[in-house]
C-alpha cells in the first residue's frame, strides 16, 4: 500500500503550506516584508511498464506506459517581491522605496545586510542607523547643528542650518538590486543577505534606471494580503483533509484484507 | 474449477495501484503544471491451451492494469504579479536544459539565476527558439512577455521562448520535479499563447479524486467479499461432496 506513504507526502507538503502562509498573516504588519509561498513538485516516477516499449514481436508499440508517482515534495518557498502599500508616517527619517533595491546596513560583524525597512532613525552620534542601531551605508552623519533634514527621491540627504541658505549636503543614500532576488537569505530582523543564488548586488543612487525612488516621511506596509492568506489557509487545510481521507480509504482497504477468511 | 477466485483476485491484486495513483493526483493538488493519471484497466483474456468457452459462455477474462493515461486538460490559472511567471493557453511545452538533456514542463514559474539566465525552480536554464538559454542583460529592467513568446523590455527584444508540442502527449515520460521527457522529436509551436504573471495550477480536480477514492475503496471490498464468499462456496461443495461419500 504504496498510497499510505504517497498520502503522507501530501500532508508533509500542506503542513509546511499551513506553516508558510501563518507565517505570512503573523507578519501581516511587518514593515517591509514581502509575503512567501511554498512550491510543490511531483516526487519521481515507478515504471510498471516503460513508455516506447513493445507489446508484441511485430513491433506494436504500447501507446501509453503506466507510471506510478510516488507523491509530491517542497520544491521551494520563495519570496513575493511585489510592493507592499506605502504608509505615510511624517517621520523625517522614516524611508520607503517605491520600486526595486533595497538599503544596506552595516553589520557588527562587518557584513553588509540589505534591507526593504526604512524606519531609521539617528544614533547618538548623528549617524543614520537602523531600528536595531545598525548603520545604514554609507555612513550619513547629520550635523548637530542641523534643524531640519529633507532626503529627496535620488536619495540625497540634505540638512537645512540655521543661518545658511542654502541646505547642506550630508551624504548620499545608495540602493542595491540584486539579478535575482528572490535568492536572498532571509536572517530575521528584517535583513537579508547576499548568496551565490542571488548575484552580486549592483550599487546605483536611487531614480537610476533600474532602481526605485526613496520617499521621505514613509514606511513600505507588508505586501501580505489578508483575503489571499485566508484562502490559501482555507485550500490547504481542505488539501490536507483530502490527503487523511487517502490514508483512511488505504486503510480500510487494508483492514479488509485482514478480515478475508 | 477454481477460476472465479483467480479472476477477482486478479482485480483486487490491482485495486492498491490504481488507488496509489489517485494518492499521487490528490498529493500534487497544488503542483504547478501537474496532470491528473488514470490507470487503465484491460480485460486479459486466458489463454489456456485445448480448452474453448464452454458452450454459451464467455472466455475466461482476467483484470490488467494495462497503461496509466495523462489528463490533458489544461489546469486553472492562478495569477501572480511576477514577471517570469508564464502560463501557456492552449497546448504546448516550455523547454529547459538538464543535464540529461532537453526536458519539457507546463509549469512556467522561472526567476533569473545568479547569470541573469532565465531558469525554473530547480535552476534548469529555460531555451529559446535556437535551443540556447535566455540572458537578460542588467539594463533590462522592464520585462514583458508577449503573447507569441517574445521576451522583450524597454532596450528592445531579447529572445523567443521554445514552446513545443507533441503528436502524442501520453507518451511523454514524467520525470518527476514537473518535468517530461520524451522520445518522440517535439514540434515547435508556431503561434503560442502565452500569459504573462500567470501560473497555470494543477488539473487535478479534488471533487473527482475523492469520489474515485471511494468507489476504489468500494470496489475493492466489494472484490474482497467476492473472494471470501467464493471461499465459502468451495469449501460447502467440499463438505457436501464429503458427506454425500460418507452416506453411502
Amino acid at each position: 500500500m504504496r498510497s499510505l506513504d504517497i498520502a503522507a507526502t501530501g500532508m508533509l507538503a500542506q503542513q509546511t503550506n499551513v506553516e508558510v502562509i501563518s507565517n505570512n498573516i503573523a507578519n501581516m504588519s511587518t514593515t517591509g516584508y514581502k509575503r512567501r509561498r511554498a512550491e510543490f513538485q511531483d516526487l519521481i516516477y515507478q515504471n510498471l511498464r516503460r513508455v516506447g516499449s513493445q507489446s508484441a514481436d511485430t513491433g506494436t508499440v504500447l501507446p501509453s506506459g503506466a507510471q506510478i508517482g510516488l507523491g509530491v515534495k517542497t520544491a521551494a518557498v520563495y519570496r513575493i517581491t511585489e510592493q507592499g502599500n506605502l504608509q505615510q508616517t511624517e517621520n523625517r527619517f522614516d524611508l520607503a522605496i517605491r520600486g526595486n533595491g533595497y538599503f544596506q546596513v552595516l553589520l557588527p560583524s562587518g557584513e553588509t545586510a540589505y534591507t526593504r525597512d526604512g524606519t531609521f532613525g539617528l544614533s547618538p552620534e548623528g549617524t543614520i542607523v537602523t531600528a536595531e542601531g545598525f548603520v545604514v551605508v554609507p555612513g550619513i552623519t547629520i550635523p548637530p547643528a542641523a534643524r531640519d533634514v529633507t532626503i529627496n527621491a535620488s536619495g540625497e540627504v540634505l540638512a537645512k542650518i540655521d543661518g545658511q541658505t542654502n541646505p547642506q549636503l550630508a551624504g548620499q543614500i545608495q540602493l542595491a538590486i540584486f539579478p535575482n532576488e528572490g535568492a536572498l537569505e532571509a536572517i530575521g530582523d528584517n535583513l537579508f543577505l547576499a548568496t551565490p543564488g542571488s548575484g552580486e548586488p549592483q550599487l546605483a543612487a536611487p531614480g537610476q534606471p533600474g532602481f526605485g525612488q526613496v520617499l521621505q516621511g514613509f514606511i513600505e506596509t507588508s505586501n501580505v494580503n489578508v483575503v489571499q492568506e485566508i484562502t490559501a489557509l482555507i485550500t490547504a487545510q481542505r488539501a490536507y483533509e483530502m490527503n487523511s481521507k487517502v490514508i483512511t480509504a488505504s486503510d480500510e482497504m487494508l483492514s479488509t484484507l485482514t478480515r478475508l477468511r | 474449477m477454481d477460476s472465479p477466485g483467480y479472476v477477482v483476485l486478479s482485480r483486487l491484486a490491482l485495486q492498491p495501484r490504481a488507488t496509489e495513483l489517485l494518492a499521487h493526483n490528490i498529493a500534487n493538488a497544488d503542483t504547478p503544471g501537474f496532470r491528473a493519471q488514470r490507470m487503465v484497466f484491460a480485460a486479459h483474456l486466458d489463454r489456456q491451451r485445448g480448452t474453448g468457452a464452454p458452450p454459451g459462455g464467455a472466455p475466461v477474462a482476467y483484470a490488467e492494469d494495462r497503461a496509466s493515461w495523462r489528463d490533458t486538460a489544461p489546469g486553472a490559472m492562478q495569477r501572480t504579479a511576477n514577471p517570469f511567471d508564464i502560463a501557456i493557453a492552449g497546448e504546448g511545452f516550455f523547454a529547459v536544459e538538464t543535464p540529461r538533456g532537453e526536458r519539457y514542463t507546463r509549469a512556467g514559474r522561472f526567476s533569473l539565476d545568479g547569470d541573469r539566465r532565465v531558469v525554473d525552480m530547480e535552476g534548469h536554464p529555460v531555451l529559446d527558439v535556437e535551443g540556447r538559454p535566455i540572458v537578460i542583460a542588467a539594463a533590462d529592467t522592464r520585462i514583458e512577455v508577449l503573447g507569441d513568446g517574445t521576451l522583450r523590455s524597454e532596450n528592445g527584444i531579447i529572445a523567443r521562448l521554445r514552446i513545443v508540442r507533441f503528436d502524442d502527449q501520453q507518451r511523454l515520460r514524467a520525470e518527476g520535479d514537473r518535468l517530461f521527457a520524451a522520445d518522440d522529436p517535439p514540434i515547435p509551436v508556431e503561434r503560442p499563447a502565452l500569459v504573462q504573471g500567470a501560473v497555470e495550477g494543477s488539473n487535478v480536480q479534488p471533487v473527482i479524486e475523492l469520489t474515485r477514492l471511494m468507489a476504489e475503496l468500494r470496489e475493492f471490498q466489494f472484490a474482497a467479499q467476492f473472494v471470501e464468499r467464493e471461499g465459502e462456496r468451495l469449501s460447502s461443495a467440499v463438505e457436501r461432496i464429503l458427506r454425500r461419500r460418507g452416506t453411502v
